[in-house]
């Protein structure tokens, strides 16, 4: 091998280790982008306005007496509210088994033209970890850590 | 005198041997004298014992119920089994800190008996510097910020304690993940300290790299095996019936592993090629450097929740810990990196060089893919105030693509010589590993996987496998024909005289096993889920799952409703009893799923809800998801081939000859 095709060589290698850099990290912003999803409190929620559809994430304290689980057409409803604001909440499946009235949960879905949020995802949270969202709170994604 | 202050006590005299430790043996290595070695060593040894008595006396503690503690008080129960009291050692904050800090006086003591043998001026500092790093884990456990034999005021000594967290007494295989873990992130700590007495001593050799060889592997094979054992721990638990969420927790472990695999790979350009010293050094600082950040971001509560930053001052503490790390690595390597320049460069872009290079690029940047993912909450509430996660979507667009590639390169890489590699070579080592990767294109396609990358995958799987059957078939007829061996004693002796290599290998197709079960599990796992009345029954891909009825369980601990299902399909019946369980110091009942394993595929079953007052029905979730068994064990794979790579040649004895793997483990 010659002392030019090494340089050569080189120089190839170096342009594409930086071009899968440009490309990786374009990629990863944006996914990053795309995949965030915002926590907000029903207030927050509210008072953003959000267009029917759009992926968001609400945090909020099941109320109690609005929980309700129809075993046949395995609808689950219940109210979440931070202390101003409540929102009726719709899924389909059985509860996760940490959810519970008066106990914290985190739903990920969209808002229906009625106002209600369709839930694709609830998160439940244990009473002991979570803290009601209080304006600036981020809900905790506690995780049974080790 | 009582568990409390035999603990407390063990832990203020192993501070001070260690703080002792480390002064002895810095001026020994800056002395080169022979007396202050000796007693670094023996304080090494002394200090490694104490930690130990503080961790028996912590275990006794649990067994003994011994609430005096506010560790024991609120992380176990009289009514909690002495197999979960033990293993509750590692169930909090102080007490995970605690076991690390045996760990890491194990690295300490083995480090100071055979590392200053062979090597001593380089081993003396790099024990000076594992010196510093047991004392700050000593003051991290013998002060607020994780003192575990804190103590409750005698007239507020409670008579029975609230247990271990449910989640953390439900499964045996919490006996495993943890520890697996910790000892993964603390042998970490032995190459880093190598390399940062090398630069210190400015020894532009390899002696370091070559000396911390095994360390380095043992620590990737038990961090790799614990983040599998983690990940099954949390299918097996968590009733959700997926093994990976990419959580903070879990991308805090994947991170070191990433670039502690990174490294492996280009140690081998650094041995063979004299190159890339400088970006080797970097890794094992960088790998170090994460285990330590994964544990600031996971145990400070930063990630999960910025408002708990305050509540352990073990939070700043490791943060403090992991910035002077940085600062001393990194300037250390900026002041050295003159005297680290290669002499050469990588030249031929189808070396296998440049396929380790490729492949350092690639892992490097999923690593810092998933640190940005998982940070990115923190930065972007720093600089607009918002909230917000960053959940699989994202790491599965960035992290799947990377993996393929680097699939593709695992393939690549061992099949191209050194220096680059002519068209009759590409075409020798090539031809049967692309035909086998059309094979498994088919194979994903006739099996109904759907999309892009599942498919890629098989194909890629396929390729890798026929270029590892390749090398073991070529070098069973090198041996045959050499040696005049049988086609087993040749396979055999591939293992015992060049472990490294077919040990490599061996890794491979466990990785290969992994990657096949997560590409088959995440794109065919069916779902279904309906409410039984018992008697009743549901059909699921092939399976008939009958309610046969549900009941209470009560146990000293728990209260469990189970409900008993009938599973047939396949060609066999298995009972199965997916339950809730309700531990007293929680409120609401946790799931605890009932398996059915097979090579197959798994029938997980999950009771998702229940009628409490007369058992009339309960809803009942099944995933059938296959080949889920595979990612198991092909971790199992990983660490027996990580096993073969590090066992020495038999006849090479060596005087320096570092322990294998067992015994770097075992001298913990």
């Amino acid at each position: 091998m010659s002392a030019d095709s090494r340089i050569g060589g080189r120089r190839v290698l170096i342009i594409a280790a930086l071009a899968i850099a440009v490309i990786i990290g374009y990629v990863a912003a944006q996914s990053l982008q795309t995949a965030a999803v915002y926590y907000y409190t029903p207030t927050e929620a509210k008072q953003h306005g959000f267009a029917v559809g759009q992926t968001v994430r609400l945090g909020g304290q099941v109320l109690r007496g609005t929980f309700s689980y129809d075993q046949t057409s395995r609808v689950l409803r219940f109210t979440i509210g931070d202390g101003v604001t409540t929102v009726k909440v719709e899924g389909s499946g059985a509860p996760p088994g940490l959810l519970s009235e008066g106990a914290g949960a985190v739903v990920e879905g969209s808002f229906a033209v009625d106002g209600t949020f369709r839930a694709t995802q609830v998160i439940a949270k244990h009473n002991e970890i979570y803290t009601a969202p209080t304006g600036s709170a981020v809900p905790s994604h506690q995780t049974p850590a080790p | 005198m009582s568990w409390g202050d035999i603990g407390a006590g063990a832990l203020r005299a192993g501070l001070a041997l260690a703080l002792w430790g480390l002064g002895a043996a810095a001026y020994a290595g800056w002395k080169r004298d022979a007396r202050a070695l000796a007693s670094a060593r023996a304080v090494a040894i002394g200090a490694f014992l104490l930690v130990l008595v503080a961790d028996l006396a912590m275990v006794g503690a649990l067994l003994s119920h011994d609430f005096s503690l506010v560790y024991v008080a609120e992380n176990n129960a009289r009514a909690t089994p002495a197999f979960y009291s033990a293993i509750s050692l590692w169930a909090a904050l102080a007490g995970s800190i605690l076991l690390w800090t045996l760990i890491l006086a194990g690295a300490v003591a083995y480090v100071a008996i055979r590392g200053t043998r062979s090597l001593p001026r380089l081993a003396t500092i790099a024990l000076a510097v594992l010196f510093a790093m047991l004392s700050f884990f000593l003051v991290l456990v013998t002060t607020a910020a994780a003192d575990p034999f804190t103590r409750i005021a005698a007239d507020g000594i409670p008579g029975d304690g609230t247990g271990p967290n449910p989640l953390l007494q439900n499964h045996p295989l919490m006996a495993l993940h943890p520890p697996l873990l910790y000892l993964g992130y603390v042998l970490t700590s032995v190459p880093f300290a190598y390399a940062i007495a090398a630069l210190i001593l400015g020894e532009t050799n390899d002696r370091w790299l070559t000396e911390t060889r095994k360390a380095a592997l043992a620590s990737w094979a038990l961090l790799g095996v614990g983040i599998v054992a983690g990940a099954w721990w949390s299918y097996a638990v968590l009733g959700w019936g997926g093994y990976w969420a990419w959580d903070p927790v879990e991308n805090a472990a994947i991170m070191p592993w990433l670039t502690a695999t990174a490294y492996l790979h280009s140690v081998m350009v650094e041995e063979k090629r004299r190159l890339l010293r400088t970006w080797n050094i970097a890794l094992v600082i960088a790998t170090f450097a994460l285990t330590i950040l994964g544990t600031f971001l996971t145990r400070s509560g930063v990630v999960n929740s910025v408002h708990s930053f305050t509540q352990s001052a073990i939070g700043p503490l490791l943060l403090g810990y992991f910035v002077a790390i940085l600062v001393l690595g990194a300037g250390l390597l900026l002041y050295r990196i003159g005297d680290l320049a290669d002499r050469g460069s990588i030249g031929a872009p189808l070396s296998r060089e440049s396929i380790f290079l490729f492949q350092n690029v690639l892992f490097v940047a999923a690593t810092l893919t998933v640190l940005l993912g998982t940070l990115y909450p923190l930065i972007a509430e720093a600089l607009s105030g918002a909230q917000l996660s960053i959940g699989a979507p994202y790491f599965d667009r960035v992290e799947v693509p990377i993996g393929l590639a680097l699939l593709f390169l695992m393939g690549l890489g061992p099949q191209l010589p050194w220096h680059g590699a002519s068209r009759a070579t590409l075409e020798r080592q090539f031809t049967a590993p692309v035909i086998a990767a059309a094979g498994g294109a088919l194979v994903a396609i006739l099996a109904g996987m759907i999309g892009v990358a599942p498919v890629l995958t098989y194909a890629l799987a396929a390729f890798v496998m026929a270029t590892v059957a390749q090398e073991f078939a070529r070098g069973v007829r090198a041996r045959r024909t050499l040696h005049a061996e049988t086609g087993l004693a040749a396979f055999v002796a591939l293992f015992t005289r060049n472990g490294r290599r077919y040990g490599g290998y061996v890794v491979h197709l466990g990785i290969v096993m992994v990657v096949v079960a997560i590409a088959t599990s995440q794109s065919r796992t069916i779902e279904l889920e309906r409410t039984l009345a018992p008697g009743d029954a549901m059909d699921v891909a092939g399976y008939h799952v009958v309610l046969r009825g549900l009941r209470d369980v009560a146990e000293p601990q728990r209260a469990t409703t189970v409900a008993d299902l009938s599973i047939t399909g396949n060609g066999a019946t298995r009972e199965l009893r997916p339950g809730l369980v309700q531990y007293p110091n929680s409120q609401q009942a946790i799931g605890s799923p009932g398996i059915a394993a097979g090579s197959r595929d798994d029938v997980y079953t999950i009771l998702a809800a229940y009628d409490v007052t007369g058992k009339a029905w309960a809803t009942i979730r099944v995933r059938v998801i296959p080949l889920v068994s595979w990612l198991w064990a092909g971790g199992a794979v990983v660490g027996f081939g990580a096993l073969i790579a590090a066992w020495p040649p038999p006849r090479a004895k060596r005087v320096a000859v570092p322990a294998p793997v067992a015994d770097a483990v075992g001298a913990e």
